[in-house]
C-alpha cells in the first residue's frame, strides 16, 4: 500500500514537470550571436542581450543594404516640408504588443531619454538634429541642424528611428530604475517587433513569435515560431552543433568551410557556393601609427603597402574568405559603390587594371632606397636622418587565429625589405588599450562596413581628425592612426552638407588623391560577414540565388527581415515580394528617391 | 584530551586563515587594477564594430560608462566601496555583463558546477584509494603492477586532451554521446524523467574525464601509504603477534586514509572555481567559464565576486581539515602549542 | 657513495623502463630537430594533409609540418619544465627550511605567504605579467608556472624538518654556534634530499602540464613551438571536430609519455631509497 502511495507521488510529479521543450521543426536554432549569459532586454544599457534591437523592437524605416532602400516598417510614408524637415507618418495598425497603439510620442520619448541618459536606440542624434517632436498622434518631425548638416546623420537617425513604449519607460523613469531594468518577465514585455522572450537561462536564450503581430496583414509572419541560441562557449563547440545539424543558422568563423559540402555532403549552406563563400562585412585595416618615427613618414607607409602578401596571405590565413581591399577604402564589391571610386586616378597611381595596390617587394626596396633609407649592417634600414626603421611590433589580440596569421606573414615581408617588425598577440584587453590610445606600432583591426553612407563612414572613421585623441587618450570612435589633415575635414564636410551628388563624388575623389599621397594606413581586405544555414529544417535561406537580404548573419543588427525569408522544409512558403521597390512592385524606397524629394522640397 | 589546548588551537588557526583571507581578497582587487587594460574594451568595441554605431554614440556611451562604473575613481576609493557592499551582501554589478548583478550571474551556475565536480571527485577519491589500497595488499602481483602502471599513466593524461580524444572518438567517430552542453538543446531543465536521462547522457563525458585523470593520483598515493604503514613497527609486530593479515591491513588502510581525506577536503574547497577546460571542451555550464570570462575582459566586480567566494570555500576547507586534524591526531595539535 | 645510490637504481625493471622513455624523449627534443631539418613555422600549400612519406605527421591547416613541430614542442615543454622545476624548488626549498628553522613569527608569516600564494589563481597573475611584458616568452611562462606550484612542497619540507630539527645531532649544531644558514645547508638539507631530487620531478611535470593548461586557454608563451600550443592551435582550428587526429594525438601523446615516464622515475626512486617500499 505504502508503495503504491509513492508510486503514484512520483507519477503525479513527473506529469506536473513533463519535459518542457520547444519543438524542432518550429525552431531555428542560432550560433554566433552570443558568447555568454544575457545581460537585459532593455535597450538603454550599454549592451542589450542579442535579439533585443534584432527582434523585439523595430524602427520606423528599415535600411535595406542590397537594393539600397528603405522599407516602411512602423512608418508607413515620409514627408519633407522643406530640406531641412522630415514628418514621417505612423502606420495606423502599429501597435505595442500590450495593445496600445504606438504614437508620435513614443518616438520623442525614446530618443529624448537616450540623449538624457547618454545611452540607448539612436544616441547621439542631438549633434545632427535640430529637434524632434510629435506634430499628432501620428506624425513625427525632424528637424535638421544646420551646423553641422549632415544630411546622412539627418535621414538615418530620422528614418531609422526606434519608438520605446512610453507607458512603460515613463513609469521606470519616475522611479530612476531605467539603467537596471532587466526586463526578463516575458509576461510584462512591451516590444514592437515580430519577437519577444520565451525563456533564457545561462545555457540558453529563446524567443517565441507573436502570431497576432500588428504587422501580420501587410508583411506576414516570420518564418519560426521560436527562435533559439544556445549558448556556446567556443567555435568549436559551436561549429561542431552546426554540422551535427543542431544549429540552423550561423554568424561564425568555420575554417574551410566547403568541407561541410563538398567533404560531408551535409545540407549546410553560405551566401556564394564559390569562393569568397561570405559577403563583405567590413575593411580590415593594417593600421599604422603616423606617431612613430619611421612609420610617420608616407613613403616607408606606401612601402608597407607594396610589401603585404595580400593573395597568399587571404588564401592562407583567410581561407579565401576576403579579397583584397581598393586603396581607395570604398567596398567595390557593390555595385552602387562603384561610382565613388575614381578608377582612372588609382589606375595610374597603382599600376594595376583595377587599381588595387600590387604585391612588390622590389618596388618597395626601390621607393625605401630612393628616399634615402640605406641597409644596415644588421639587415634594418636606417634614414638619412638617422631614423631606424625597426624594431616595431605588429600585433593582433590572441587567439584571432586568421588575423594572428596574418601579422606573422606581414612581418615576415617586412622584414625582407628591411622594416624590423614582431609579432606581439597580448590579451584582447591590453591590445584594444593601445590601439585606442593610440600606443601600438601597427596592428590590424576592423574599420566600418557598408552602409548607407558608405564612403563617407570609412572616411571619417579613417580619417576625421575630430574623432582622434592624443597619443595616451582612449578614442573608440574612430582615427586610431593618428593621422591629422584639416583639408580631409573640410572635404568630409563638403561631401554631407549637399544635396548635390556631384559635389559629393568630386570630394571623395578629392580624398582618394590625398590618401594615395599620405597612405595614412592600408587597407588590406574585407572582411566577411559570417553567415552559415542549415537547410535540415528550414529552407528559402537568403543567398547569390535568393539575394532576399543583405545582412542575413544572426548577429547583425538588421538581421530581421532573414527570418521573413524562410520557411519550415515540410511547409515551403513562396518567398515574400513586399521587400522590392517601389518600382518593382514592392514597398521598399530607394534612397535616391529619398534624396530627389528632398532636393525638390526645396 | 583535553578540550581547551583544542579550541586555543581552533582559535588561532581561524584568526590565521581570517588575516591570510583578508589579505587574499585584496590582492585579487587590487591585482586586475594594475593591469594596463580596459574593462570597459570589450563593451565599447562591440559598440564600435557590431552595431556600427556613429562616433557621437560611441563616444557618449564612452563617458556615461565610465561614470557608471566608476573606474575612473581612486583605487582606494574603489576599495574602500567595494568594502562596504561587500559587508551588506552586495557583490556588485558586473561590468560586461552589465547590468546584472554578480551574484544573479554566478549563483545559476553554481549547482552545474558542483553537480558536476563534487560526485567526479568523490567518486575518482574512492575508486583510487580502493584501487591503490588492492595494489598495495597484493603487493608484486600482477594486480599490483597492472594497477600501478594504469595509475601511473592515466593520472598524467592531461584531462582536457583526454576529453578532446572522448569526444572525437564518442562523439565525432561513432556518435554515441552528445558532445555538449549539460541537456539537449531546446529542453528547458525540468524535473522529469526524460530531462534526468537527457542531463545523464550529458554527463558521462566530462565526467568520465575528470574521474580518469584524477583517480591515478589517489591510488598511487594510497598504495605507497599503505604499503609504508604494513612496513611499519606496529604493523611488523603485529604480525610477530601472529595477527591475520588481513586485519593487519585493515589497520594500515585506515592510518592511511587521514591524509588521504586531507587532500579530498581540499580539494573539495576548490570545486566551487569549476574546471575551466573541461567546461569549455564539452561547452558544458559553470563557474570555470564564467571566472575566465571575467579574467579576460577585465570584469573587476565579477573577478572579485567570485574570488570572495572561491577563497572563502578554500579557506573553509582548509580550517575544516585543521579542526579534523586537531580531532583525529592530538600530535599535531601539541607539535603547533610548542 | 654515489655508485650505491645509483647502483639499485638501476636493478630496478621499472626505473629502467622509465628513464629510457624519458631519454628517448629527450633525445628527440634535442636531436630531432638537428636531424629533421624542416622549419615547424613554414606554412606551405599542402596543408592539412595526413601523414605521409613527406610530411610523416601530416601538416596543420597552415601546410606546417606536424612532425617537426612536434621535435621543437617537445624541446621547448621539457625545457619550460626544467625551468619552472629549479624556480619552485629553489623557491619552496627556501620558505619552507626556513619556516622550519625560524619558527615563530617568521615561520607563520612564510606559511601565510604560501597560503595565499596557494590560494591566489594563478591565471590573474599570468594575465597580469602578461600584460606588463612585451611578449610571453617560454621563459616567462616558466616563471608564471613556477612561482605557483611551491606551496605544497614547502609545506611538506617543513614538515619534515620541523621533525628533523627536534632530533640531537640538530641540536648539538645550534650548540655549537651554527647560523641559520649553515644549520639548514650542512644539517638539514641533507636529510631531504632524495625527497627533494622527487619533489622536482613532479615539478618538471607541473610545468610540462601547466603549460599546455595556460596555452590552451590562450595563456601560453606569444612564440615559439610547445607542445601546449601545438594543442591550443589543434583546438582553435577545431581538429577535433574535422577529424585531423594527426595534429592532437601526437603532443598529448609526447605530454603522457614524458610526465608519466617522470612519474615512474619519481615511484622507483621512492621504492628504491625508503626501506619500507624497498621490494624484498
Amino acid at each position: 500500500m505504502k508503495r503504491l502511495f509513492v508510486f503514484l507521488i512520483v507519477a503525479l510529479t513527473i506529469s506536473l514537470f513533463a519535459q518542457a521543450s520547444v519543438p524542432r521543426e518550429e525552431t531555428v536554432y542560432v550560433a554566433g550571436a552570443l558568447w555568454g549569459p544575457a545581460t537585459t532586454w532593455n535597450l538603454y544599457a550599454p549592451q542589450a542581450t542579442w535579439g533585443t534591437d534584432q527582434f523585439m523592437y523595430i524602427p520606423a524605416f528599415q535600411y535595406d543594404l542590397g537594393r539600397d532602400a528603405w522599407i516602411p516598417l512602423i512608418a508607413e510614408k515620409y514627408e519633407f516640408l522643406d530640406d531641412k524637415t522630415l514628418r514621417i507618418y505612423i502606420r495606423p495598425e502599429a501597435k505595442w504588443s500590450d495593445g496600445v497603439p504606438i504614437t508620435a510620442e513614443d518616438f520623442v520619448y525614446a530618443l529624448e531619454l537616450s540623449k538624457k541618459l547618454g545611452i540607448g536606440p539612436g544616441v547621439g542624434w542631438d549633434s545632427y538634429i535640430e529637434y524632434v517632436k510629435a506634430v499628432d498622434e501620428k506624425v513625427v518631425e525632424f528637424k535638421a541642424k544646420t551646423k553641422p548638416l549632415n544630411y546622412f546623420q539627418f535621414l538615418s537617425h530620422s528614418l531609422g528611428a526606434q519608438p520605446m513604449p512610453k507607458h512603460v519607460y515613463s513609469k521606470l523613469e519616475a522611479e530612476g530604475k531605467i539603467k537596471d531594468w532587466i526586463n526578463d518577465n516575458p509576461d510584462e514585455q512591451v516590444v514592437s517587433g515580430p519577437y519577444k522572450l520565451y525563456h533564457s537561462d545561462p545555457n540558453i536564450i529563446i524567443y517565441q513569435r507573436i502570431d497576432d503581430w500588428w504587422g501580420k496583414d501587410i508583411f506576414g509572419l516570420p518564418g519560426p515560431k521560436f527562435i533559439a541560441h544556445v549558448i556556446y562557449k567556443d567555435n568549436a563547440s559551436a561549429n561542431l552543433a552546426l554540422e551535427r545539424g543542431d544549429v540552423d543558422w550561423a554568424g561564425l568563423f568555420i575554417p574551410s568551410v566547403w568541407e561541410m559540402w563538398e567533404k560531408k555532403h551535409l545540407p549546410v549552406g553560405t551566401w556564394y557556393k564559390e569562393k569568397p563563400y561570405f559577403l563583405p562585412d567590413g575593411v580590415g585595416f593594417v593600421y599604422l601609427n603616423n606617431t612613430k618615427p619611421g612609420l610617420s613618414d608616407p613613403v616607408v607607409r606606401k612601402a608597407i603597402a607594396y610589401a603585404i602578401p595580400y593573395k597568399e596571405m587571404l588564401a592562407k590565413a583567410y581561407f579565401g574568405y576576403g579579397s583584397q581591399a581598393h586603396p581607395s577604402m570604398v567596398i567595390d564589391l557593390f555595385k552602387p559603390n562603384k561610382q565613388y571610386i575614381d578608377y582612372d586616378l588609382a589606375k595610374k597611381t597603382w599600376g594595376t587594371s583595377d587599381g588595387r595596390v600590387p604585391y612588390d617587394l622590389e618596388k618597395a626596396k626601390q621607393i625605401l632606397e630612393e628616399a634615402g633609407y640605406k641597409l644596415g649592417k644588421d639587415g634594418i634600414r636606417v634614414g638619412s636622418d638617422g631614423t631606424k626603421l625597426g624594431p616595431y611590433t605588429i600585433s593582433v589580440p590572441y587567439g584571432w587565429t586568421d588575423w594572428m596569421m596574418m601579422c606573422q606573414m606581414i612581418a615576415k615581408n617586412l622584414k625582407s625589405i628591411g622594416i624590423e617588425v614582431n609579432t606581439e598577440f597580448p590579451d584582447f584587453s591590453v591590445w584594444s588599450d593601445r590601439m585606442t590610445k593610440g600606443t601600438f606600432d601597427i596592428i590590424i583591426s576592423w574599420s566600418v562596413g557598408p552602409s548607407f553612407d558608405h564612403p563617407f563612414n570609412i572616411y571619417r572613421f579613417v580619417l576625421d581628425k575630430r574623432l582622434s585623441k592624443p597619443v595616451g587618450e582612449v578614442t573608440w570612435a574612430g582615427d586610431w592612426e593618428r593621422y591629422f589633415n584639416d583639408e580631409v575635414v573640410k572635404l568630409l564636410d563638403s561631401a554631407v552638407s549637399t544635396l548635390d551628388p556631384k559635389v559629393r563624388k568630386n570630394a571623395y575623389f578629392k580624398i582618394q588623391e590625398i590618401i594615395y599621397r599620405d597612405m595614412p594606413s592600408i587597407p588590406a581586405f574585407y572582411t566577411a560577414h559570417w553567415y552559415e544555414y542549415s537547410t535540415k529544417y528550414w529552407v528559402n535561406w537568403p543567398n547569390e540565388d535568393n539575394p532576399f537580404w543583405f545582412r542575413p548573419s544572426p548577429w547583425h543588427a538588421d538581421t530581421l527581415m532573414t527570418l521573413f525569408a524562410i520557411s519550415p522544409k515540410d511547409n515551403p512558403k513562396p518567398i515574400p515580394t513586399w521587400i522590392e521597390t517601389v518600382e518593382k512592385g514592392g514597398i521598399s524606397i530607394p534612397t535616391a528617391k529619398i534624396f530627389e524629394d528632398l532636393q525638390a522640397a526645396k | 584530551m583535553t578540550f581547551k589546548p583544542m579550541l586555543k588551537f581552533l582559535l588561532r588557526r581561524f584568526v590565521f586563515l581570517l588575516v591570510t583571507y583578508i589579505v587574499a581578497t585584496t590582492i585579487v582587487f587590487i591585482l586586475p587594477r594594475i593591469i594596463p587594460g580596459n574593462p570597459l574594451a570589450q563593451m565599447l568595441s562591440n559598440l564600435s564594430r557590431v552595431a556600427q554605431a556613429n562616433p557621437e554614440a560611441i563616444r557618449a556611451a564612452e563617458k556615461t560608462l565610465m561614470e557608471e562604473f566608476g573606474v575612473d575613481k581612486p583605487i582606494l576609493v574603489q576599495y574602500g566601496q567595494f568594502i562596504l557592499k561587500a559587508l551588506k551582501g552586495d557583490l556588485g554589478t558586473s561590468i560586461s555583463y552589465y547590468p546584472r548583478k554578480v551574484i544573479d550571474l554566478i549563483v545559476p551556475v553554481i549547482p552545474w558546477t558542483l553537480v558536476l565536480l563534487l560526485p567526479a571527485t568523490l567518486v575518482a577519491w574512492i575508486l583510487g584509494n580502493t584501487l591503490g589500497a588492492m595494489a598495495a595488499y597484493r603487493r608484486n602481483t600482477w594486480i599490483d603492477k597492472g594497477v600501478l602502471t594504469a595509475a601511473l599513466i592515466v593520472s598524467q593524461i592531461p584531462y582536457y586532451w583526454l576529453g578532446m580524444i572522448f569526444i572525437f572518438l564518442f562523439g565525432v567517430k561513432l556518435g554515441w554521446l552528445p558532445v555538449q552542453g549539460a541537456y539537449s538543446q531546446g529542453t528547458i531543465p525540468s524535473f522529469s524523467w526524460e530531462f534526468f536521462v537527457d542531463a545523464l547522457k550529458h554527463y558521462i563525458m566530462p565526467f568520465a574525464s575528470i574521474v580518469l585523470s584524477a583517480m591515478g593520483g589517489w591510488a598511487i598515493g594510497m598504495r605507497v601509504m599503505v604499503i609504508n604503514e604494513l612496513g611499519s613497527d606496529y604493523a611488523l609486530f603485529s604480525e610477530y603477534l601472529g595477527m591475520k593479515d588481513k586485519r593487519i591491513f585493515k589497520y594500515a588502510f585506515r592510518n592511511s586514509l587521514l591524509p588521504q581525506i586531507t587532500g579530498l577536503a581540499l580539494n573539495l574547497g576548490t570545486v566551487l572555481g569549476g574546471s575551466l577546460i573541461t567546461e569549455i571542451v564539452f561547452n558544458y555550464p559553470g563557474t570555470g567559464y564564467l571566472l575566465f570570462k571575467a579574467l579576460t575582459t577585465l570584469d573587476y566586480p565579477m573577478i572579485q565576486g567570485i574570488f570572495v567566494i572561491l577563497i572563502a570555500s578554500v579557506y573553509l576547507a582548509n580550517f575544516l581539515v585543521d579542526f579534523l586534524y586537531a580531532w583525529i591526531d592530538p600530535r599535531i595539535r601539541l607539535g603547533q602549542e610548542e | 657513495m654515489f655508485s650505491l645510490m645509483i647502483r639499485p637504481l638501476f636493478k630496478n625493471k621499472k626505473f629502467i623502463i622509465g628513464i629510457s622513455i624519458f631519454i628517448f624523449f629527450l633525445l628527440l627534443g634535442i636531436l630531432g630537430p638537428v636531424f629533421y631539418k624542416v622549419d615547424p613555422t613554414e606554412m606551405t600549400w599542402d596543408y592539412e594533409q595526413p601523414p605521409s612519406s613527406e610530411h610523416p605527421l601530416g601538416t596543420d591547416t597552415y601546410g606546417r609540418d606536424v612532425l617537426a613541430q612536434l621535435f621543437h614542442g617537445i624541446r621547448s615543454s621539457l625545457y619550460i619544465g626544467f625551468l619552472a622545476a629549479i624556480i619552485s624548488s629553489i623557491i619552496g626549498t627556501i620558505v619552507g627550511s626556513f619556516s622550519a628553522v625560524k619558527k615563530g613569527i617568521t615561520d607563520d608569516i612564510l606559511m601565510a605567504i604560501t597560503n595565499i600564494v596557494l590560494t591566489t589563481p594563478s591565471m590573474l597573475i599570468a594575465i597580469l605579467i602578461a600584460s606588463y611584458l612585451k611578449v610571453r616568452s617560454m621563459e616567462a611562462v616558466a616563471v608564471i608556472l613556477g612561482l605557483f606550484q611551491w606551496p605544497w612542497y614547502a609545506r611538506a619540507i617543513r614538515a619534515q624538518l620541523m621533525s628533523v630539527t627536534s632530533r640531537e645531532y640538530v641540536y648539538l649544531s645550534i650548540m655549537a654556534g651554527y647560523s641559520d644558514t649553515k644549520l639548514v645547508i650542512e644539517d638539514l638539507l641533507p636529510t631531504i634530499a632524495t625527497y627533494a631530487f622527487m619533489s622536482f620531478v613532479l615539478f618538471i611535470n607541473g610545468g610540462i602540464m601547466g603549460e599546455a593548461g595556460l596555452s590552451l586557454i590562450g595563456l601560453g608563451p606569444t612564440q615559439g613551438i610547445s607542445l601546449g600550443l601545438m594543442l591550443q592551435w589543434a583546438v582553435l582550428l577545431e581538429a577535433v571536430r574535422r577529424g585531423l587526429w594527426w595534429w592532437f594525438v601526437p603532443p598529448g601523446i609526447a605530454i603522457v609519455a614524458i610526465t608519466a615516464s617522470l612519474m615512474i622515475i619519481s615511484t622507483t626512486m621512492d621504492e628504491v631509497f625508503n626501506p619500507k617500499l624497498r621490494e624484498e
